[in-house]
């Protein structure tokens, strides 16, 4: 904690810029949680999840501090991810079809293409 | 097997895989009130409790305000909840019989679950807690998003959740004075060292936890694997050191590690450091064939049994009471 109390500091600016491009800082409070950015730099931690997403721009920047990278490929809860889910089953199609025409395998490409419009025209689950 | 009595090859020793989960659209425990606390963890417990799985009937609750400091502490030392839940009264902590699965609720996330096992089995322990979390998400909707994946109090753990990792003895590397050098090497590719008992803690007994410190922008697998390639190469290492101490040194090392099995088997009294380096020396010498392991304890399951407040147990012992009864304990078990 002590190690990120340093890091927050870091964002000092971001705090500005924050301010010029959406409003004042200190209006701006988390609606489940009622965190504000001030408590998360104070704490190294947010409140709530839904923290991530009222402070949208400077969480990414965090995330790319600790992490070097903002977005999220791993397991997908089946419940709260379902959308996501086929979301990512048609950007996989996709790119296997890309690597399937890169290699001239027409066969597969074509099978895959099937697959991708019959997801995208019909109901997504 | 619980963690502390498989010893694996005596290098890579066991193995554990987090995951730390939280309720939608509900403030993280460390600011909720006393009775939100309470009704959360009773709704999360119920999840595995309530449960048609199996798990049901394997886990056993414990609520941490009804639990002894010395309860709490012993719990901690077997690695079953966090130094931090020591000091709560609020939350709860599920266990099953054999000791290999933990869920803390109220921790830093609502859900911190955990499996720990000996040996070297970081696919079979990731495939158990992803079955466990899918049980718990039939009754409860996590807090996940597209974009940031598993959103969590700290950003350190943000995304998949997951911290895998894995305990490795490690005395021919600083015996030969490398650990220093073979850890730093790994320290820019997204892996952490610790030691025994976490962030913060002391590699006493050459005992180091090597896990992944990003979590997010790889998968679980991604993550395991990258885990498994450091370890692997780290564990390469320490043989070699110790191939390089028996063949140059070997009076020496066997010098060392007798003296230090001497000072277990005679000692009257004996502080929990001094008993930690000089238990990790016999747990080399056996694993080396320079002393039988015929002992009714393994070495790590002494250092486990005889840290501080374990060998108190319910007893309020004073320091020296209590390395007294420290060296009696291992002179016994060794």
């Amino acid at each position: 904690m002590d190690l990120f109390s340093e890091l927050f500091g870091m964002f000092d600016d971001f705090d500005n810029m924050f301010t010029v491009n959406t409003m004042p800082k200190e209006t701006k409070k988390c609606p489940v949680c009622g965190y504000g950015w001030n408590d998360f730099n104070r704490t190294g931690k947010f409140g709530c999840g839904e923290c991530y997403k009222t402070f949208k721009t400077g969480s990414e920047r965090v995330l790319r501090q600790v992490h070097s990278a903002s977005e999220h490929s791993g397991k997908i809860p089946s419940k709260s991810g379902a959308e996501v889910k086929a979301k990512r089953r048609l950007e996989e199609l996709r790119k296997n079809l890309k690597d399937a025409v890169a290699r001239e395998d027409y066969e597969t490409a074509a099978q895959l293409h099937a697959e991708i419009k019959e997801i995208e025209g019909g109901d997504i689950k | 097997m619980i963690w502390y009595n498989d010893l694996n090859d005596g290098i890579i020793l066991s193995t554990r895989i987090r995951l730390a989960r939280n309720l939608d659209k509900t403030p993280f425990p460390a600011i909720l009130k006393k009775d939100e606390k309470e009704k959360i963890t009773e709704t999360l417990s119920d999840s595995i409790m309530k449960s048609n799985s199996t798990l049901s009937k394997d886990f056993k609750l414990y609520n941490l305000n009804e639990m002894s400091p010395v309860e709490k502490t012993a719990m901690a030392e077997e690695h079953l909840i966090s130094l931090e839940m020591i000091k709560s009264n609020d939350g709860a902590v599920l266990v099953n019989t054999d000791k290999t699965m933990s869920i803390m609720l109220m921790e830093e996330d609502h859900i911190r679950l955990q499996i720990i096992k000996g040996g070297y089995c970081l696919d079979e322990a990731f495939d158990l807690a992803d079955k466990v979390d899918n049980v718990m998400e039939e009754s409860l909707t996590y807090a996940f998003d597209e974009k940031f994946g598993y959103l969590t109090a700290c950003p350190t753990n943000v995304g998949t959740g997951l911290r895998a990792s894995v305990m490795m003895h490690l005395p021919a590397l600083v015996m030969t004075g490398n650990i220093t050098r073979v850890l730093q090497s790994f320290s820019g590719v997204g892996i952490a060292v610790r030691g025994l008992y976490g962030e913060g803690t002391d590699a006493e007994g050459a005992l180091y936890q090597i896990s992944n410190s990003v979590t997010l922008g790889l998968s679980e697998t991604e993550i395991i694997e990258k885990l498994k390639t450091v370890v692997e190469r780290i564990s390469e290492m320490e043989k070699q050191a110790r191939e390089y101490l028996m063949k140059n040194r070997a009076d020496d090392l066997k010098d060392k590690l007798m003296r230090s099995y001497g000072i277990l088997k005679y000692a009257v009294k004996i502080t929990s450091k001094e008993a930690k380096n000089k238990l990790s020396e016999v747990m080399l010498a056996q694993n080396m064939g320079i002393i039988e392991s015929d002992g009714k304890m393994t070495p790590l399951e002494l250092i486990v049994r005889t840290a501080p407040s374990v060998i108190s147990g319910e007893e309020s012992l004073t320091p020296d009471e209590r390395d007294k009864k420290r060296a009696e304990f291992i002179k016994e078990n060794l």
